[in-house]
This record gives structure tokens, sequence and C-alpha cells, in this order.
């Protein structure tokens, strides 16, 4: 019989948990994060993939990204055209692949990430490109894969073959709020690997996560300092 | 956890009607009510036939053209319709497939390249377009040609091939070289070669040696690139005006291309002369560019490249010092400030009287506005025949349902209904009006269902953003339906009694019944109405049959704790089951895998008051609205249910028809007697919790069959809902020093506290 105490009052007491460490995303858009501290690492979109019928469309980041440090992580958003739903052919699939995997690649980076939202009926051709992606990049990359939240209370991210999910608190949709009033109560996710890491938006603001997580920052505008100060402040406040 | 609990409590956010719908060909639409973009062909038809409907002042700017086109007389047909819809941007990816496929024909061609990059790193982490499509349409052919003239075997062919490789390579990549042919290569390969050399260089900007190159292809009458020569050496010049701007530069692109312009009939290229022109106007001359382009754009006829010439329109209006007025509208109709927006519009409708900027000034005005009279009464007299009528409508019944004589208003949706030329988001608008100026329960019940915009099998016309939410459709004859938000928000805002008889309403769906029914029940039991929960088990027998036995046990046990225990049991099953619309999912698929997550559900001690009672806020009942359940609707609240924030900065306040509106209070005074989300603070330590009522039963009724399964369900329901005073782990205790050995205490190895 194992009895599992969970984020008590106790536990944090003896130890204080060190601030998440927090990651900012540069959307596609134009952005000016110079601002930023040094030790705030970018995940910065570089590519943007949407599959429609039997092809896809792919390009590259069309809007300036101004930053004193390079950014970490490269995001590809891959999105699927609802006016065409997909004919996820092998040979389709392969050249989804190639085209993330390009845009992937096209920065030095030592970590990759995949923002790719699915409807349950297509949640295999997600599952499709991290594997391919997965297989096709360098070793030493980490793969990271964004995550609607209610995904990380399922069984099936199980196949997704990513280093890193990040739950998405927000932009939920009905029902989701009452999984995001969990997290605040001090609740957790039920699917382990989306314990590593988590999101957040500007607009927002939640009173409490889980400690000692990766906490990604998105903001539905172009940051501003302002912007990230309050959520920075926000986030180190929770307990 | 189990795995078996991992199911349990699996949250079903998306889509989760696929169950249901199985063998009705794929998963239902997305319950996307009205929708900006026309990206539907009923859309697109609309505007192709002049007929503008509801002006959404939140569509694409592209489509505002087009609403301003109509508004101001000037023609607007089905191509310029279908351009000016489809949204921009990306390459396609169709012509390079067919050159991958292509080249694959040629043995000993590499066959694991699946995609050509063809943009190259800019300044600020940009990627910069270097290859278009042509390029690939073009290597296509030339490469079926020669296969079909040398075979696919020939090494000539072979070398072609790897020389082209380079030139797509040299798309996204610098110092890329092209293999050195052979000495003995034949003439037509020797050509080919002189092209793709010129090709390589043009891609990696050495632009004086791709216009010497393709200077001598052009004056290479064995060439078979000579006709092309012409057109290439002008974009070379161009794109060096570009980069390099200065006046040397742009004089030799307006000669270059002047040059291919005078060049006779059917000459390759000469139709991108107008757009390589506008390129260059772009850059050298916005002004002169811009003036021109505002009067092609508003020219009786659609100009010819419509959607090129309105994004150089947009772009350069953006920036210009004066916005000409067709951009100035379309700026107008989505400002920063709502209030400096509508005093602009209205100057420009009183000085120039067109209906455009009336309806302008109309989708920013909110009815406490000192203009919003006036505006009334000026779209009050827009003659019928006038493009902007329907806007002028839909805007006037906005800004005055809350003081005009609820039958008049019936009266004229009800003409509007009547018409046969609404598109679906106009018609489903409408209905919102309708709903909330219904006469009676059944009134009301006969206006509050939508048809999700697109119903076509597996097909979405959603715009916008991926919708996060999952619709709560039901079926009706061949399609399907679903209620109006605003409909949702005026339900959850009546009394118990008015939600029973909803809930029978056989107009009604069964899908829609089963929802009502559902939060009827949990409202029933925080509230303690036996007749009312018997009347909503039997008709969830029929509704909810994964759990029959459930609701059948509550009819038959008599009043008292053994009820109590049964109606609590059902609860723990269903943990999306919620007291209103707002925040409930609906139960799908079999019992094991109902989804979401158990509330805490507290009553009210006896002689007790809830703080503060309160209904969801309007916002929550928006598509893609976020609602934690815990604010309440105490404050103005502007939520756009009709339009779905698709109309304008002027929104449709929730609005309670007239027979609903004295029932609030009653509706109000029935939340009184329990704790909601909203409510549950400190105040709630002397509520009786549902859950803790359960557990003592269980206590003290050891042989009851139920027993050992309610306690292995309260452990899930504490660690997934509330987790009063321990719950989870008094639950665990008591099932595994009890009931010992029973599948029960099995699947429940543990528990979680907090």
């Amino acid at each position: 019989m194992l009895f599992c105490c969970l984020f008590s009052v106790g536990c944090r007491r003896v130890r204080p948990a060190a601030p998440p460490q927090l990651v900012v995303w540069a959307w596609e858009r134009p952005e000016d994060l110079r601002f930023l501290p040094q030790d705030v690492p970018i995940a910065v979109q570089t590519g943007f993939v949407e599959i429609a019928g039997d092809g896809f469309v792919a390009r590259g980041r069309r809007f300036p990204l101004l930053t004193n440090a390079a950014p970490r992580i490269a995001v590809v958003h891959i999105q699927i055209d609802e006016r065409d739903p997909p004919d996820w052919t092998p040979d389709l699939r392969r050249r989804v692949a190639a085209a993330v995997l390009h845009y992937a690649l096209v920065l030095p980076v030592p970590e990759v990430q995949i923002d790719f939202e699915v409807r349950r009926s297509q949640r295999n051709i997600l599952v499709d490109v991290l594997h391919d992606v997965r297989a096709g990049l360098p070793k030493p990359l980490s793969l990271s894969m964004t995550a609607l939240a209610s995904w990380c209370q399922e069984g099936w991210l199980d196949h997704a073959t990513a280093d890193e999910i990040v739950p998405m608190l927000f932009r939920m949709g009905r029902g989701d709020p009452s999984l995001r009033t969990r997290i605040e109560a001090g609740g957790d996710f039920l699917d382990p690997r989306c314990r590593h890491a988590l999101a957040l938006s500007a607009d927002e603001p939640i009173a409490r996560a889980p400690a000692g997580r990766r906490v990604y920052l998105f903001d539905p505008r172009s940051w501003t300092r302002s912007d990230f100060q309050t959520i920075r402040q926000q986030v180190e406040r929770w307990r | 956890m189990s795995r078996l609990s991992g199911r349990a409590i699996a949250a079903v956010v998306l889509v989760t009607l696929t169950g249901r719908a199985a063998g009705s060909g794929g998963p239902p639409p997305l319950p996307d009510y009205v929708t900006a973009a026309a990206t539907a062909p009923v859309d697109q038809a609309a505007l192709a036939a002049g007929r503008l409907g509801i002006m959404k002042g939140h569509a694409p700017a592209a489509i505002l053209y087009l609403d301003w086109r109509l508004l101001n007389g000037l023609r607007v047909d089905a191509a310029s319709t279908a351009s000016l819809a489809t949204p921009c941007c990306g390459r396609s990816q169709n012509d390079e497939s067919a050159w991958l496929a292509a080249r694959r024909a040629v043995p000993g061609a590499s066959t694991d390249l699946y995609y050509v990059a063809t943009d190259r790193e800019g300044p600020n982490y940009t990627a910069i377009p270097t290859c278009f499509p042509d390029a690939f349409v073009t290597a296509t052919a030339t490469l079926q040609a020669r296969i079909a003239r040398y075979e696919a075997k020939s090494p000539d062919v072979r070398a072609w091939l790897a020389a082209q490789d380079a030139v797509f390579d040299a798309c996204s990549k610098s110092g890329v070289t092209l293999p050195v042919l052979a000495a003995n290569a034949p003439a037509w390969l020797r050509a080919d070669h002189g092209y793709q050399e010129a090709a390589l260089a043009l891609y990696d900007a050495r632009l004086d040696e791709a216009e010497r190159d393709f200077v001598a292809i052009g004056r290479d009458r064995g060439s078979p690139w000579q006709p092309l020569a012409l057109y290439l050496q002008a974009r070379v010049i161009q794109r060096r005006a570009l980069d390099r701007p200065g006046a040397d530069n742009f004089a030799r692109a307006h000669e270059a291309i002047a040059k291919l312009e005078s060049a006779p009939a059917g000459t390759y290229g000469k139709g991108e002369v107008e757009r390589m022109k506008q390129v260059l106007d772009y850059h050298e001359q916005p002004a002169a560019l811009l003036a021109r382009l505002d009067r092609a754009l508003n020219a009786p006829g659609v100009p010819g490249d419509v959607a090129v010439k309105f994004k150089d329109y947009q772009s350069l209006s953006a920036t210009a010092p004066q916005m000409p007025d067709a951009a100035d509208w379309i700026a107008t109709l989505d400002p920063k400030d709502r209030a400096a927006g509508l005093a602009h519009a209205r100057a420009r409708w009183q000085a120039s009287h067109k209906t455009a900027w009336l309806l302008a000034a109309l989708s920013l005005a909110m009815p406490a506005d000192a203009d919003a009279g006036a505006l009334v009464d000026d779209a009050a007299r827009l003659p019928a025949s006038d493009p902007g009528w329907l806007t002028a409508r839909y805007h006037r019944l906005r800004l005055t349902i809350a003081r005009r004589p609820p039958a008049e208003l019936r009266a004229e949706v009800d003409t509007i209904l009547a018409r046969r030329d609404l598109t679906p988001s106009d018609r489903n608008i409408f209905l919102a009006v309708r709903a909330q100026s219904a006469s009676s329960l059944a009134d009301f019940a006969a206006h509050a269902l939508r048809r999700p915009y697109c119903t076509g099998a597996g097909r979405g016309c959603v715009d916008g953003d991926w919708p996060a939410g999952d619709g709560m459709l039901g079926r009706q004859g061949h399609g399907y339906v679903g209620f109006g938000g605003d409909a949702r928000a005026i339900i959850d805002r009546l009394p118990l009694a008015q939600r029973l008889t909803l809930a029978r309403d056989p107009s009604l769906p069964r899908e829609q019944r089963l929802d009502l029914s559902l939060t009827n029940y949990a409202r029933a039991v925080l509230l303690q109405d036996d007749a009312a929960i018997d009347q909503t088990a039997r008709a969830l027998t029929g509704l909810l049959p994964q759990v029959r036995r459930d609701w059948l046990a509550i009819v038959a046990t008599p009043p008292g704790p053994a009820k109590r225990f049964a109606e609590i049991v059902v609860m723990a099953k269903i943990p999306s089951l919620r007291t209103d619309l707002a925040d409930y999912a609906r139960p799908e698929g079999s019992e094991p895998s109902f989804a979401g997550y158990w509330v805490d559900w507290l009553r009210v001690p006896v002689g007790g008051k809830a703080p503060a009672p309160s209904f969801p806020p309007a916002g929550a009942y928006m598509p893609q609205g976020f609602w934690d359940g815990r604010d309440s609707d105490a404050g103005p609240d502007e939520a756009d249910l009709p339009c779905a924030g698709k109309c304008g900065p002027g929104t449709f306040a929730l609005h309670m028809p007239g027979f609903a509106a004295p029932l609030t209070a009653a509706a109000l005074r029935e939340r009184s007697h329990f704790f909601t989300d909203a409510t549950i603070g400190p105040d709630a330590r002397g509520a009786r919790s549902l859950w803790e009522d359960a557990l003592a039963f269980v206590t003290a009724h050891p042989n009851d069959p139920r027993a050992a399964e309610t306690l292995y369900r309260l452990i899930r329901v504490a660690r997934w809902g509330g987790n009063h005073e321990h719950l989870g782990r008094r639950a665990f205790m008591l099932l595994h020093s009890r009931y010992t050995g029973s599948v029960w205490a099995k699947r429940s190895p543990f528990y979680y506290d907090s």
C-alpha cells in the first residue's frame, strides 16, 4: 500500500520552491525582446505549416524578432485547414515532416518545439509528425511539444515521442476551466509527462501552479516590458 | 493511478460527440454559428450576388473591402470574391510536389527528398522567399520533356537533374555550385546548363552575373530559353533596384520593364509587367501608387489582380499621411478607441452621407452613447433597397431592444426571418435577437436552436482561431442544432420550474433535453426538491440510459437519507455534471468513459444563505469564452452573444426576454440555497457537502451493496474534485479496512491528499 502526499503545504515549508524557469514565446509577429533578462530564454516561431487536403503550405518567419540573446528554442507551428481536412497519406506525412524539420533546424538551437493543436480525430497526425521529427532531429537536440491541458488527463500522449510536454493553461474553452481551478488548488496533471513544464498567457494569470517547472509565457499581443514584468511577478508569487 | 482510473477521468474538451455520431459519416461540425470570413461558398455566393447581409465589423479587411464596394454601388463578381476571401499566406506545395514526383522517374535520383526549402535566412530571424512556384512548374515540364526525348536512364538527363537539384538547393543555401558539365555534353544540355547557371546566380543574389547570363541566353537563338530571357533580365534588374534603391537602379528597372512591355504579344512574362511596375512603385513612389490603387479599387468594375492590388493598398494606407476613404473606413471599423472611432465614423457619415459610414458608426455605437439615438433614427430611414439595410436593421434592434415594445420588435424580426436570402450566419444572429424578445417559454424554445455554420461531413468552415470548446449539438432532421450562447445564458437564468418545463418540450432534440435534464437534476438535488428529482430521474432513464439503474433507484427510494444517497451515487458517476449549461459538458459513451471533473456540491445549512448568489457571466457562453466558474456577472457584461463578437466593437448585451425577466429574482433565490464555484469561499465552512453525506451514509450502512464502489468513487472525487477534510484519505481508509480484497479496493491502490 502506498500513500501519496503530493504538494502538501508542509513539504513546501521545509524546502521553498525555486522560482520557475521562464521561457518567452516569440510568436510570429514583430517582437522586440531586447528588454528581456539574459537568463530568460526565447522560443521563437521559425516555421509555419498548414496542412490542407493532400497538400500543405509551409513558410518561414515573416516578422522580425529583435533580441540581445540568440533564441534557445525553435518553434514550428502546425495547423490543419478546417475547410479542407487532411488526406493523410504516407507521402504527405513524409513531406510535412521534411518541411517541419527544415524550419526546426534553421537556427542553431539546442531545442525544438512543435505547436500543433488537433481535434480528437486528428491525433494520429500529431503523433506521426512528432515521431518523424524526433527521428529526423540530430540526437543532442531535445523535442518539446505544446499540449491542450485536457490531453494531459488522458492516456494517448504515451504515443507522443517528445522529450517535453507543455500543457497550456489558457484559451482552454469549456470544460477545461475546472482543470485550471484544480491546478490553482494544488492539484496536478494526471499524465506524469505533463509535470515538467506548463504554459501561461499574459492575459490569463493563474493564482498558483506546481512549483519547479519550466513556464512558457505567451502574450496575445507583441510583448512589452510591462507585460513581461507583470506576469513574471505573478509567477514569482506562486507558493 | 491505475489505467482504469485514467480512462475513467479522461477529460474530453475537444469534439466529444464522435462516439454518439458513429455511423453518421464522421464527427459532427464545430459549433460555430456565426462567421465573418466568407470562406464558405454560401457567403461568397451571397457577396458575389450583391447581398451584403449583416456587415461584420471584425471581418478580414479583404472582405470589408468587398462590403465597401457593395455599399458604394460598385460591382462585385464571383472571381474577385473568391480571390479576396481566400486567406493568405504561404506557398502551396502542389507545384513542388509535382516536381519531386517527376524527378523520382530518373533512375539513381535520390528518393528521400521530400521537401525543397524556398526561403533564405533574412535579418532578425526572418525568412525571405527566394524561389516561387513557377520555378517548379518550369523544372517539372522541362524534365518531363527531356525524359520524353532522351529517356530517363540517359546520363545526360541524370546530369540535367543533378544541376537542377543544385539550383533548388540554392533557394535556401548560399555557396551552392552547379556540377561541372562533361566536355562531351550535347548542345541541348549545354543550353539548359546555361539557364540553370543564370537561375542559380539569381537565387544567390549574384545579380551582375545573372544579368550577364540572361543577356547571353537572349542572344542565343539556339537556346530553348531564349524566349524567357527578356523577362528574366527585367526580373534581375528589378531585384537590383529593390536591393540597392537609387535613381539609377530604378531607372534601369523601369527601362527593362518597358522593354518587356513593348515586346511582341505572347512574349514570355509580358503578363507580369503590371505587377512588376507595382512592385517598383511601391518602393519608389508609394504615394502615387496608393492614389492609383485607390482609383482602381473604387472603379465600377473589379480591377484585375484585385487581391494583389488590395494587399498593397492596405499596406501603403497604414503608413500614409492621410488614408484614402475605403482604407479609412476599414480601419475605423476596428479602432483601438471605440469612442474615438465612433466620433470619426459619425463625422464622416454626416459629411458624406455614405451608407458605409453610417454602418460603421452603428457598428461602433452602444445604447448608452449620446450619438446612439440619432444613429438609430438614421438607420430607420435607410430604404430597404439599400445594400446596408439588413445591417442597419440589426444594429437598430441591438441598440433599442431594451426599450422597444417586444411585440413590435418580434414582428420586425419575424419579417426578416421569413426571408429566404439570409446566410446561415445572419439567420443565426436574427434568431438570437428573436430568442431574446420571446413572448413565452414556448416561443423562446422555438427560437433558441441554431444550426452550426457548416454541416458537410468532416468539413469545417471555421474562421479565426481553432475553437477549443466542444459543442453541445443535437440531431434534428438530417442536420445538427445547438442552443445559441444567448439561449444558454437565458436558460441558466431561469428558475428550476421553467427549466423543467423546457426540458419536457418535445420540439427540442433529445440531446438538448438531456443537457437540460441533467443540469436540472443537479439543481433539484441541491434544492432537495424531491418532486423535481423524481421527474428528472424518470426522464433521464431514457435520456441517459448508461446509468438507468441509478435513475430507477432514485425514483424507487422514498424520501430520506437513502434517497439522498442514491442521488449522490449517480452524481459520482457523472464528473461533468453542473447546475449551469455554462460549464457543463455532456457525458458521452459508456459510464466509465464519462469525462470531466467533479465540483464541490455544497448545500447551504438550513436557515443559512449563500453569499451574493450570481449567474455565470454572459462571456462564459461565447464560443471560445473562458470561465473558471468563479466570476459572476455582478459588473457590466457586454459579451456579444448573438454575433459571437464578430459584428464590431458595438456589442449586443444579453437581454432577458419579457417572460423571463421577472423570473430572475426567483432564480437567484434558488441559488442562495447552494454554493457554486463562484460563491464558494470561507463562508462555506458551515455548508453540507453531498460527498460528505455519501461518506456518512456508507459509514452507517456497511452492508449497502453500493458502499465499496461509492468509496472508490469518492477517492476519485477527492483527487479531481473537492477534498474537504481529507475526504479521499478517509474514503480510502474505510475502503481498505472494511472491504479489503474487494474489486473496488484493488482498483484504488492510492489516494491523493492535500
